[in-house]
């Protein structure tokens, strides 16, 4: 029972061994292989060391080799960098001890064909045989590359936000973006590794109570306003104003906050600046009044004291006898007249501005303060506050313009994807309404296109042309590449390299215009414009700075969306794998157990539209009786959620009430950011049927092997036995016939008779031995004679090797301790290593043919006996499969005897394995513990 | 040691064997000679010793197959009784292609041993008889003088003397003259003994 060392063997035999064990029909198998050979997906099959043995076409292709012949037999250590295959070598050899499938995190491994880095996400689950070993393992590679460049670019939004982002954990920030960095001060690994006291640190010792009682009423869940300011220390000393914008969220499975910052300084300064202005402008006033007249209930000038410099209005003498309505546009006379009642009549001082119409843009502003001085007069002190007025008009202007765009980055950063449009349009009116300014465009780049995708312009007014040709603004393009703003109050200001630009300007009729990029995440996404039509203007520094933040916000907002949809893309892609798989996958909710999706391939499994499958309650799904009934599948959902990804063989129900038998691959996932529950289903009835077969394949074979073994022995043994028998038979006939004759020699019938006796005792003893061996079906784990064992192998095969013309040498260690165990059983497998390493040089070109059985004490308190040949050896990737049951690399070879030899030989808690170099030769080792060593070992 | 009287050689080794055999075959008086090596056997065995050899099959070192093949090619044709312990047919048909004369599985009753033997030894005779008269024939063939041998020929094969004349273009007379040289010197009286002696000896002149 030869079951080895075949050299022709090809990887492809263990799928035909599998076809002989299947019943499914040939066409099945075919339609199997052209099925899997068309998944994006990789699979293959690596063997005990991680070597591969069969894959399908998408292998090949990653692997950038021709045909599976350049892929079996060879290792991760011949395509990845040592370090990765020496990690992924570590992790399947984990796998197959423990059997534990593994999902390995995704992955980044340059594509040896394009050279390009790719994300891959693989999943291995154990192989194992009829006996439940594991003889290697089963791999699917996804190549996720796509989702994860979505993902990155998501993450990339985050990152360059303009909001501080922070999540915050027990006390700690687990999560930090690169905005909350810049507005910080910190670095993100600063923000991460910082004790808590840093964090509370942060917070300005004058706002940190109120920060923190809100934070634990956060925590508790209690409702709070969520939306505040206050004032944070950063990490150069700058107290910094921050709105914050609260959330509770779940990160990695436990109670966060999420914290958005808008560094809101900026308006805060400006808000002082106004009050500051105000303040200083009374000041001015109370301090330096300009003009004042007299004048008389009715409204008529009675005196006039000039200003101390003449330099507002022409004499005011000239108002003398003139009455209000006369030297004042008549609203203000009257509101002038009304006020003076109002004085004389309180006897309070009453205050009012005015505007006087001027030649120059910004009319003349004029504070009037009324007293009331006589019976019927009051006293007038008019001031001129026009360049006050106005400062006071720009700093109110800037703060509700920082007002404007801290609303825009707040609204922009909770905005979902499919509003991003519609706000841009509306935010792009409200600012250009707000700076007075005619025309806004967005313009966005998609590949070599520039297309005009938002456009607002004042009512009225046209807006812009939607069809542009980049090739018009390659030059302001350029500029703006480089991070520059192009900006002009008259366009023809701009260099003569821009004529083309110039002209597009000319045709849509802009007199001034400002153009900046919109930049995310490292690159520009395109152009926002806006542009003066009626008149020119001027863009102040100031200004220019501010849109730039527009700008900003504009560009995430926009490339969150496009991430959004390479993401939708990406899922739709998805969600084609998900139908194409060859399993049935359901999402089931963690909690209630509802099936929230399915896929085609449930579907057709399961015999059921997506509409019914949505509404399959558990029981109707199984067998519905322990242990494969809903009580157990919760209790599989709570292991996963536990311990990880579970893999349990269930008994499913088809809607026609069909029981068929399923491996279900249960693994808590996150969809969608929900924790869900994703079952992948295989239809294993097959295997299943298969299985049964091959048990009793195995149990009739092990028979058969038994009986085979024990017919090998008895023939041996049948030898010794007959020598005696016949010494014996010829002895007595002897006697017989001697002591028929007369005077026959006595001694020598005595001596006969002795010899009968001798031959006899041999016998018994002989058969002794053989009852042994047949009597015995439970082991007998007494003491055994390792040397002795050996040695009686010897004696018996020498026979068998000197008729195949093998030398038998055997190197035994005298002397060595003794064994538990069972010496039937290990005598077995050396007579069965031994007749494997005949049969293995029983081929007419072997010439040097030598058997060596040799036993030596290793040092790890073992005996280690070794069966080595000169035969045709074994091909490395065989080493491990000729352990498999029903594995055989000889024509008559039954496939069980190495199988069963390692069997005997874990069960003495030993090992065997076999070595070669797969041209000359094998060695089968195995080895023994020694009992009762000096360590005294149970 | 009388070459005539036959020897029962036996291989095997098991000594015990070896001697109860000695007992068994020597109690009808034969002679019997043991070894319980294959090679020692071949070392001392004269192949001109009438007699005949009981063999056992598995033996260490060179097995019973193995010594009758190797006796085969030494031209050795002492008749064979292959006793054995296990037999199994592809194993008896073997060694009866070989030319063992039989084949016994032990343990035998001793008749079926001992009527194998004689069988065996009364064979052995046979052959060397056989052997010697064919040797007799031809060297009384090699009397015969080139002209003889050609007439002996066209008488063989039936020929008339009036056609053996005509054919070697000698005179009938001559003819009957070298018939009676040939018949005297083949030792037999006539023609039709002449082709008897030549054909059962397979004797041809060349």
């Amino acid at each position: 029972m030869g079951d080895m060392h075949g050299q022709q063997d090809h990887a492809q035999d263990r799928s035909s061994d599998g076809a002989s064990l299947d019943q499914g029909p040939v066409e099945d198998q075919v339609l199997l292989r052209t099925l899997i050979d068309n998944l994006p997906d990789a699979i293959y099959i690596k063997d005990g060391r991680s070597r591969f043995v069969l894959c399908n076409r998408e292998v090949l292709r990653r692997k950038a080799v021709d045909s599976l012949e350049e892929i079996v037999g060879r290792t991760d250590f011949d395509f990845y960098p040592p370090d990765l295959a020496q990690s992924v070598y570590a992790q399947e050899q984990d796998l197959m001890r423990t059997g534990r499938p593994i999902t390995t995190k995704e992955r980044c491994v340059i594509d040896t064909t394009t050279g390009e880095p790719t994300w891959n996400l693989t999943m291995k689950v154990p192989l194992r045989n009829a006996a439940g070993e594991i003889t290697g393992l089963v791999g699917i590679g996804r190549d996720i590359t796509e989702r994860k460049r979505a993902e990155e670019a998501y993450r990339a939004i985050v990152d360059h936000s303009l909001q501080g982002l922070i999540i915050i954990q027990n006390m700690r920030i687990v999560f930090a973006n690169q905005a909350m960095a810049k507005i910080s001060g910190y670095s993100i690994e600063e923000m991460l590794t910082s004790p808590a006291e840093v964090l509370r640190d942060f917070v300005h010792p004058q706002d940190r109570e109120m920060v923190w009682r809100n934070h634990n009423a956060r925590l508790k869940g209690e409702s709070l306003i969520d939306q505040y300011e206050f004032r944070v220390i950063r990490k150069d000393g700058a107290v910094r104003w921050l709105q914050i914008y609260t959330s509770p969220i779940e990160y990695q499975s436990q109670p966060a906050i999420q914290a958005a910052f808008v560094d809101t300084t900026e308006r805060r300064r400006a808000e002082q600046a106004l009050r500051r202005s105000e303040a200083r402008n009374l000041a001015l006033l109370n301090a330096n009044p300009d003009l004042m007249f007299r004048l008389s209930r009715g409204g008529v000038f009675l005196d006039c004291k000039p200003p101390r410099d003449d330099a507002v209005s022409a004499s005011p003498s000239q108002f003398v006898g003139k009455h209000l309505d006369e030297v004042f546009p008549p609203a203000i006379a009257r509101t002038l007249v009304q006020h003076i009642r109002r004085a004389l009549e309180t006897g309070q001082v009453q205050t009012l501005e005015y505007s006087l119409p001027g030649e120059e843009s910004e009319d003349p502003s004029f504070e009037c303060r009324l007293v009331a001085c006589a019976e019927q007069e009051v006293l007038a002190i008019v001031r001129d506050v026009s360049q006050a007025k106005q400062a006071e008009r720009e700093l109110l202007r800037r703060l509700r313009f920082e007002e404007l765009i801290t609303r825009l980055s707040t609204e922009f950063a909770n905005l979902p994807s499919a509003e991003i449009d519609g706000q841009i349009e509306r935010w792009l009116a409200r600012i250009g309404e707000f700076l007075g300014i005619d025309r806004g465009t967005i313009v966005q780049f998609t590949g070599n296109d520039a297309m005009v995708t938002h456009t607002w312009a004042a009512p009225g007014l046209k807006g812009a042309d939607p069809e542009l040709a980049q090739e018009n603004f390659e030059w302001a393009i350029e500029r703006m590449r480089e991070g520059n703003v192009i900006a002009y109050s008259r366009i023809e200001e701009a260099p003569p390299e821009a004529w083309k630009e110039k002209e597009y300007c000319r045709r849509q009729g802009m007199k001034s215009v400002v153009a900046l990029p919109l930049e995310a995440a490292g690159s520009m996404l395109g152009i926002m414009a806006f542009s003066a039509v009626r008149t020119q203007r001027d863009w102040s520094d100031e200004l220019v700075q501010r849109l730039r933040l527009v700008g900003q916000v504009f560009a995430n907002a926009l490339l969150r969306r496009r991430a959004e949809q390479a993401l939708l893309a990406s899922e739709q892609n998805y969600r084609e794998i998900f139908d194409a798989a060859n399993d049935a996958i359901f999402i089931h909710d963690p909690t209630t157990g509802a099936i929230l999706d399915v896929n085609r391939t449930m579907l057709e499994l399961f015999g059921c539209t997506y509409e019914q499958a949505l509404r399959l309650p558990v029981m109707e799904a199984c067998a519905n009786e322990p242990p494969h009934s809903p009580p157990e599948a919760l209790v599989w959902i709570r292991r996963a959620m536990a311990e990880g990804p579970q893999l349990f063989e269930w008994r499913a129900r088809r809607t026609n009430g069909e029981l068929f038998w399923v491996e279900v691959s249960l693994k808590i996932a996150r969809i969608g950011g929900e924790r869900r529950v994703l079952a992948v289903v295989r239809d294993i009835s097959e295997r299943k049927r298969a299985e049964a077969q091959a048990q009793q394949h195995l149990a009739e074979l092990t028979r058969a092997w038994n009986t085979n073994m024990l017919g090998e022995l008895a023939a041996g043994l049948a030898h010794e036995l007959n020598q005696p028998l016949c010494a014996i038979a010829n002895y007595s006939n002897g006697c017989l016939r001697l002591t028929r004759k007369e005077g026959y020699c006595l001694k020598t019938v005595q001596d006969s008779i002795r010899q009968i006796a001798v031959q006899a005792q041999r016998a018994a003893d002989i058969l002794k031995r053989i009852r042994g061996l047949i009597a015995r079906r439970e082991p007998q784990h007494g003491e055994l004679d390792l040397g002795r064992i050996l040695a009686d192998a010897v004696q018996m095969l020498r026979d068998e090797a000197t008729k195949h013309n093998i030398v038998i040498r055997s190197r035994l260690q005298r002397g060595l301790p003794k064994i538990k165990g069972d010496s039937v059983e290990i005598e077995q497998v050396v007579l069965n290593l031994a007749r494997n390493a005949i049969e293995a040089m029983n081929d007419e070109w072997i010439v040097q043919r030598h058997l060596t059985i040799s036993s030596r004490l290793s040092d790890r308190r073992e005996v280690e006996v070794a069966v080595i040949d000169t035969g045709r050896g074994i091909p490395p990737a065989l080493s491990e499969r000729i352990f498999d049951s029903f594995f055989s690399t000889t024509p008559h070879g039954l496939g069980i005897g190495l199988s069963l030899s390692r069997r005997i030989i874990e069960a003495h808690r030993g090992r065997l394995w076999a070595e070669s170099d797969g041209r000359s030769g094998a060695t089968f080792r195995f080895t023994l513990p020694i009992e009762g060593g000096t360590h005294g070992e149970g | 040691m009388e070459k005539d009287k036959p020897v029962v050689f036996v291989v095997d080794d098991d000594k015990a064997i070896c001697e109860s055999l000695r007992l068994l075959i020597g109690d009808i008086g034969l002679e019997v000679r043991t070894f319980t090596d294959a090679h020692q056997f071949l070392a001392g065995y004269d192949p001109s010793q009438p007699g005949c050899l009981v063999l056992d099959v598995r033996m260490s070192g060179m097995s019973g197959l193995e010594l009758q093949s190797r006796l085969r090619e030494l031209g050795m044709r002492i008749p064979i009784i292959i006793i054995t312990g296990h037999a199994d047919v592809p194993m008896a048909v073997e060694a009866m292609k070989a030319g063992a004369v039989d084949f016994i599985e032990k343990p035998f009753r001793d008749q079926v041993l001992l009527d194998s033997i004689q069988r065996a030894l009364a064979l052995d005779l046979r052959t060397r008889r056989h052997n010697q008269e064919q040797q007799n024939v031809q060297s009384r063939m090699r009397l015969l003088t080139p002209r003889e041998r050609e007439v002996m020929d066209c008488l063989i094969a039936g020929k008339s003397n009036k056609a053996i004349a005509f054919e070697l273009g000698i005179s009938q007379k001559t003819v009957d003259f070298h018939r009676a040289n040939i018949l005297e010197k083949a030792g037999v009286g006539t023609v039709v003994e002449l082709v008897r002696l030549t054909q059962h000896s397979a004797v041809h002149i060349a």
